[in-house]
């Protein structure tokens, strides 16, 4: 069986919950069979925003052991979103014990700080920087799919992480549509945390024009504000 | 109807959600289009590794979220569903690592994920488009093609041919469309698109040559006539015959952005569902100073194409569908004033298009590269990308549809999932639906009159005859599935509301019949039929004018339409309408030899005592108020309308030889106080069954009549239209000599009563006539010559101008319809009344055709539809309603005067799915199951003549009988009644009660109609009976000119029964034409014994005789007594004749002394020389 945390990371939707029904359905476009339950949610853990408060709702649950749910049973349920619309409908990974719920909850709250832990370990170079200067995106590309890089020259405080400088270029996706949307878009006079990771290999045409020695953003991770200067200081300390 | 309707697609579990859901594509299902998928650049949740898509299960009115594409989301998806096998397919660029997957999907709502069936890396712009094969051997397997960049090679564009989707492990063959030589690599959009009849096309956009910004590029349509599998190598260019046909080369500049969406975002290609050679092609380009969308077409296969069909400057996003009608409909966002418009047009002949506006709203940065319109049976469904403001000023801004969110709003704000916190708007994908629906109210008894009503009632309930009034009217519904209707068997019902209040008028919705037979999730027709009930006061007939109109509404889903009923009084001389209404109760027919005696009259020994048996009859069945002889006039097992007792002769003679005549009696009824002088009765036959019987006179085409004979009368005249005679009028009293009387010199006087009144109750008389269809005198001929009345000269230089037996003039089937028409001048019967809607009509419009293992035939004659008819006006139908025909009954319509393919034009147009196929130029097949309609093209004021055949299955029980009933429809149009007064009982509109301009209804009426009625029989009872049919037939077609418009109609006819006779176990070619019937062979075939009849003629052949068409008829015998005619159509007496001719052979020709004509036994004299073979 997975980790309490690990489950935490691989679940989209996580709540505690009481089975209300066994065999039925809540949601229309699903049809009712023995392997799904109805629960209320009683404290949402882990929700995408765009669901907004689930508590109180009714979630139908495709169980992976569904003759281990009883009516009436409370659990904590590490669940993937399956159907949303009229109703939600998820599928279940595993569940445990209700009682779990303040230390699932604590994982939770600890998610956003792995991820930026994750980009801290990958990055080359990490930088208090300030953007002196913004070039012009490459639209020369004819794929679809082209990031239209642009470069941002920074000016660098300081050296967080990675071998000292006095500057760097970064390149960052201008394109506004996937995969390139979330990436963070930089403007001159932006100071921040910097997290700069090398271009991918091999490179595409217009990645094989970066200026050499230079860096890329992608993860709405990769930029930090300068007010998490000490935190980040911290992390970096902690996985050095 | 066409019905649009927007749906934002987002589901409110999202409201809160603020994603940019750009680039949508959707999918609907074919096999079930309440089921459908879009997809957008929705992101999956936080921590879902599986990306979305949107998928509705109740035609797009609610949409979910379904988390179950792998690939942490994607980049570019296009989805697609297979025609039958509810699989959908998709092609997506992973989010994760862009890599292009085809997946697979059973279900929208199964539980699990899609599965990937095949990967490539470095493509881009992924296009899928899958199909079922529906026949040949690989029926059942589903075909995947996905178009795509190929970003490894520099010929780019490219296209996964996947011929059996369906397998555990598919194979996908990449097949490189670009042959010649590219800048860089081709465009961004390829568009395969597969036809069901294995025809694939595939658009693509040639890269040649960039400068700056611009590019020049062709745009290319390339065709594989086999599925793919021919590498999309048959449509060469005539310019460098390379493969693909280079339809324009223009000019996009890369650099432009429209509204925040970059260019090059409308090429689209679309094939014709009908037909696979017509084939449109959409872009987007700025050869001009603007992004212009051009749309154009082709209609031989790719080879050539149009000119620009239409232009829109500021486009974007453009998608074309074709839906099952040929209808093409364009859809498109165009920025106007800084605001994205968003354009639904549709076309039917590519020139003139329709213009819907859907939304309006505010621009957005990108929103894609393409969005994707569909079609499915007569509906379009597509999805489009627009800012979510909620405002109803947004959609439809001129009106014409609605729209629906299904996120959270308040007012013109969106708010999220709590209901309080406003939402920012963003992009959103908005599903929208333009279907075509109809419903259509026919009625089939109108107008309904107190009599029958009465009359009804005192027969035991829901016996024929008695009430309810079983099929009064039919509501046709189209465009719908049957979940939609709620449907599930042929005994599902759509309720008709009665405009009667309490039991007035009991409307009963006694079933339906499905057009594919089936109730499953297909759009298609459905046939609603309808039963009438009164209650015993008549309060329906409470009023106090002559008629009134009722109003009949029935709704369908969004979509109802209405109908006028007309009730009637009966204050004059009526017959009764039959059940059905081409078999009326009132009129009989009936067949009498020598000295039989009927209603206590006795009929003569010869034809010449005809006219006073019937007027004898006639005269009996009056005074005995129905009944004379003991036998009752309505007593069906007097005269019934079976066959074998009312089934009219061609022949002089039965089968046993002995002369028979044919006669009609019509029962006509008067109930009132004052009574009715000079009550005539006029009797036609037509030349067929008919589908168009309505009254004409004044000037009187059909009903033509003499304003006064020398009794100073108006007596009836033979009908003429388009130069020939198609209406014979039949008396009580013998024909006059047409070879030397004019035909208005005609009297009847025993057909011209006074009715007089007994202070109230019913009282009937009777009418009747001879129908000397069968007698042998020359007395019309078979075209009208210019003394149309006669008299007629046996001797006119213009052989069809002299006179010939009447059947030779008229008959053109074995059964002919018959028509008695109430001629009373204080009530005439206005213009356009039928027999089926106008109680001084009735008819009796019935063939039968006996089957064993034969085909059932009949031959018939139709309207035109009328020429001119406007635009959005339904041309006039055949509506053949296939009764209990067993299963596997196949059905053939033979019209030689219509072009088939105008019908089956004309049918995509007007049906969801029909089962209509071509046979030949002229010659239409269907299944013979429920009900089948077929438009009927537009033509002059000439009838079509037709041939119906039926080819039923081998085996059929014996005894057992089937019927065939066809009604030919048309529009019919009133004006809507006000409102129903609030007087407490009767909600009845009076249409003159106010003063209120009325709307415009607009149904559909039966303009006529006949029955084919097939029983099985035996071959030994069949066979004796078809050959004198064929040889009477064959005799009548010698008379029919060639240009006639009979001539090729009975040709088949002919060719047909004499497969019948085959099937019977004769032999047709042994049977010659006979105005008697008796040109067949007489076996055995020996030489006569001492004491037969029979004699012999010796002597040379001196000639060989051909009819008109080159055809072997016979010779002449030169003999020592003179020349004798012998005719014969057998080859091989053609043969002998010829050789015997030729090498002047002495022969003996033996024949039966009462037909000494026809050879029975040749005898070669002269030493044989060997013959050639």
């Amino acid at each position: 069986m997975a980790s309490v945390s690990d489950l935490t990371r691989e679940s989209s939707l996580v709540f505690t919950g009481t089975v209300l029904e066994r065999g039925t359905s809540s949601v229309p476009s699903v049809p009712a069979n023995d392997n799904l339950v109805v629960a209320r949610v009683d404290r949402p853990l882990r929700v995408d925003p765009a669901l907004g408060d689930l508590t109180g709702q009714r979630i139908t649950i495709l169980a992976a052991a569904p003759h281990s749910l009883r009516v009436g049973q409370q659990a904590l349920f590490f669940t993937h979103s399956w159907i949303h619309g009229r109703g939600i409908a998820v599928r279940e990974l595993d569940h445990v014990e209700a009682t779990q719920a303040d230390a699932v909850a604590q994982a939770v709250t600890q998610l956003p700080q792995d991820h930026l832990v994750e980009r801290l370990r990958s990055a080359v170079l990490v930088v208090d920087a300030q953007v002196t200067n913004v070039g012009p995106p490459d639209r020369s590309s004819r794929i679809r799919k082209a990031a239209w890089w642009a470069p941002a020259d920074l000016d660098i405080k300081q050296v967080l992480r990675g071998r000292q400088r006095k500057s760097a270029v970064v390149y960052f996706p201008t394109a506004d549509w996937p995969p390139w949307t979330r990436a963070p878009h930089f403007k001159a006079h932006q100071r921040g945390i910097f997290l700069l990771h090398a271009p991918r290999e091999p490179a595409s045409p217009a990645e094989a024009a970066f200026k050499s020695g230079s860096f890329v953003a992608l993860d709405p991770a990769d930029f930090q504000p300068e007010s998490q200067l000490s935190h980040i200081t911290k992390l970096l300390a902690d996985i050095q | 109807m066409r019905i649009f309707r927007i749906v934002n697609a987002v589901p409110s579990d999202h409201s809160s959600e603020t994603n940019a859901d750009t680039e949508p594509n959707i999918a609907v299902n074919p096999a079930n289009p309440r089921e459908m998928v879009i997809t957008a650049f929705t992101p999956p949740d936080s921590g879902v590794t599986n990306g979305p898509v949107y998928f509705s299960s109740d035609g797009g009115e609610n949409w979910a979220l379904r988390f179950d594409v792998p690939g942490n989301g994607s980049v570019d998806q296009t989805i697609g569903f297979a025609s039958s096998s509810n699989e959908l397919y998709m092609a997506t660029l992973r989010s994760d690592n862009s890599n292009l997957n085809v997946d697979r999907s059973a279900h929208p709502s199964t539980g699990t994920a899609f599965s990937i069936l095949e990967t490539r890396s470095s493509v881009d712009q992924p296009w899928i488009h899958a199909i079922s094969v529906a026949s040949g051997p690989d029926m059942g397997k589903d075909r995947a093609y996905i178009g795509y960049n190929d970003n490894t090679v520099s010929q780019s564009a490219t296209v996964d041919v996947c011929l059996d989707a369906l397998a555990s492990s598919p194979t996908f063959t990449q097949v490189r469309l670009e042959p010649r030589s590219v800048a860089g690599q081709d465009g961004f959009h390829i568009r395969p698109k597969p036809h069901a009849d294995g025809t694939v096309y595939a658009g693509y956009q040639g890269w040649r040559s960039t400068s700056g910004n611009n590019t020049t590029m062709d745009m290319v349509v390339a065709r594989d006539d086999n599925w793919g599998s021919n590498s999309f190598g048959d449509l060469k260019d005539p310019g460098d015959s390379k493969n693909g046909r280079i339809v324009a080369s223009v000019v996009i500049d890369e650099a432009t952005s429209l509204g925040g969406t970059r260019p090059d975002n409308g090429f689209d290609l679309q094939v014709d569902p009908n037909d696979s050679d017509i084939v449109y092609l959409s872009w987007i380009d700025n050869s001009g100073p603007n992004l212009t969308l051009r749309v154009r077409r082709s209609l031989n296969r790719g080879a050539d194409w149009s000119a620009d069909l239409v232009t829109v400057d500021n486009a974007a996003l453009a998608t074309m569908a074709i839906n099952g009608h040929g209808t093409v409909a364009l859809a498109y966002l165009q920025l106007v004033a800084g605001q994205w418009e968003m354009h639904c047009r549709t076309t039917e002949d590519g020139t003139t298009w329709d213009d819907t506006l859907l939304a309006r709203t505010a621009t957005s940065g990108f929103m894609g590269d393409y969005m994707r319109m569909v079609a499915v049976g007569p509906h379009f469904y597509g999805v489009f990308p627009a800012m979510n403001t909620p405002d109803p000023a947004n959609f439809f801004p001129n009106g014409g549809g609605t729209f629906r969110f299904q996120r959270n709003t308040s007012g013109t704000s969106l708010v999220g999932n709590d209901g309080t916190t406003v939402i920012a708007v963003s992009v959103d994908p908005f599903f929208f639906k333009v279907e075509e629906k109809d419903l259509t109210v026919v009625l089939n008894r109108n107008p309904i009159g107190q009599d029958e009503v009465d009359a009804r009632r005192t027969q035991p309930r829901n016996s024929p005859g008695g009430l309810p009034i079983p099929d009064a009217f039919r509501v046709i519904v189209d465009g719908f599935t049957a979940a939609e209707l709620g449907l599930s068997a042929p005994t599902s019902t759509l309720n008709v509301p009665s405009p009667f209040s309490g039991n007035a008028l009991q409307i009963t919705c006694t079933g339906n019949v499905s057009e594919t037979g089936n109730y499953g999730g297909e759009i298609q027709r459905f046939t609603f039929f309808y039963s009438l009930d009164f209650d015993t006061a008549d309060t329906a007939f409470n009023f106090s004018t002559d008629s009134q109109d009722v109003l009949l509404t029935a709704t369908a889903g969004a979509v109802s339409n209405s109908a006028l009923l007309t009730f009637i009084k009966q204050p004059d001389p009526f017959l009764l309408h039959g059940d059905p209404a081409w078999l009326s109760v009132d009129l009989r027919v009936f067949t009498v030899r020598p000295n039989e005696q009927w209603f206590n009259a006795t009929m003569g020994a010869d034809a010449s005592a005809a006219p006073a048996f019937i007027q004898q009859v006639m005269a009996n069945l009056t005074s005995g108020k129905g009944t004379a002889g003991g036998q009752s006039f309505d007593d069906p097992t007097v005269l019934s309308p079976d066959e074998d007792q009312s089934k009219l002769y061609l022949q002089p003679n039965d089968e046993n030889g002995t002369p028979v005549f044919n006669f009609a009696l019509a029962k006509v009824h008067y109930i009132g106080l004052i009574g009715a002088s000079k009550v005539r009765m006029f009797f036609r036959l037509r030349q067929t069954q008919v589908t168009y019987a309505s009254f004409d006179y004044p000037p009187g085409v059909q009903y033509r009549r003499a304003t006064s004979n020398p009794d100073g009368e108006p007596i009836a005249l033979a009908g003429i239209e388009g130069g020939e005679y198609v209406t014979l009028p039949c008396f009580a009293a013998g024909r006059i000599d047409s070879t030397s009387v004019a035909m208005d010199q005609q009297t009847d006087a025993t057909n011209i009563q006074d009715i007089a009144a007994i202070g109230g109750p019913e009282v009937d008389h009777f009418f009747g006539c001879w129908i000397d269809i069968n007698q042998p005198e020359n007395r019309l001929p078979v075209q009208v010559p210019p003394k149309q009345d006669g008299p007629f000269d046996i001797n006119d230089p213009n052989s069809n101008f002299r006179p010939v037996p009447l059947k030779q003039a008229l008959a053109r089937n074995l059964h002919l319809c018959l028509v008695a028409e109430i001629a009373f001048d204080p009530a005439p019967i206005p213009l356009g009344k039928d027999p089926s809607n106008w109680d001084k009509l009735a008819q009796r419009n019935i063939a039968w055709s006996d089957v064993n293992s034969a085909q059932a035939l009949t031959t018939f004659e139709i309207r035109p539809t009328a020429p001119g008819l406007p635009h959005d006006q339904t041309p006039d139908e055949l509506m053949i309603d296939w009764g209990s025909t067993p299963h596997g009954t196949s059905a053939q319509i033979y019209l030689p005067a219509i072009s088939v393919d105008d019908i089956l034009e004309k049918a995509n147009r007007l049906y969801s799915p029909h089962r209509l196929t071509r046979v030949d130029d002229h010659t239409l097949a269907c299944p013979a199951a429920g009900v089948s309609y077929i438009p009927i093209p537009p033509g002059s004021n000439i009838n079509y003549a037709g041939l119906l055949s039926l080819d039923l299955p081998p085996s059929l029980p014996k005894g057992h009988v089937y019927t065939i009933a066809v009604r030919q429809l048309t529009n019919a149009f009133g004006k809507q009644p006000p409102p129903p007064p609030k007087s407490p009982q009767i909600q009845v509109a009076s249409r003159a009660a106010q003063g209120r301009v009325p709307a415009v209804l607009e149904w559909r009426r039966v303009l006529g109609a006949f029955q084919l009625t097939v029983p099985v029989k035996t071959k030994e009872v069949l066979l004796l009976k078809e050959e004198r049919d064929l040889s009477v037939l064959r005799w009548i077609f010698k008379a029919i000119p060639h240009h006639n418009r009979w001539h090729p109609v009975f040709e088949r006819y002919l060719q047909r029964i004499a497969g019948r006779v085959r099937a019977f176990g004769g032999n047709p070619t042994q049977i010659l034409p006979s105005p008697t019937g008796d040109g067949i062979p007489r076996p055995p075939h020996r030489p006569p014994e001492p004491g037969e009849e029979r004699r012999s003629f010796t002597g040379k052949v001196s000639g060989l005789i051909f009819d008109r068409f080159g055809d072997f008829e016979g010779f002449f015998l030169d003999t020592e007594d003179g020349e004798r005619r012998l005719f014969s159509r057998e080859r091989e007496v053609a043969q002998l004749a010829e050789r015997a001719w030729r090498e002047r052979l002495r022969i003996t020709v033996w024949t039966e002394r009462d037909e000494p004509s026809r050879p029975e036994l040749i005898v070669v004299r002269e030493p044989p020389v060997p013959f050639e073979h």
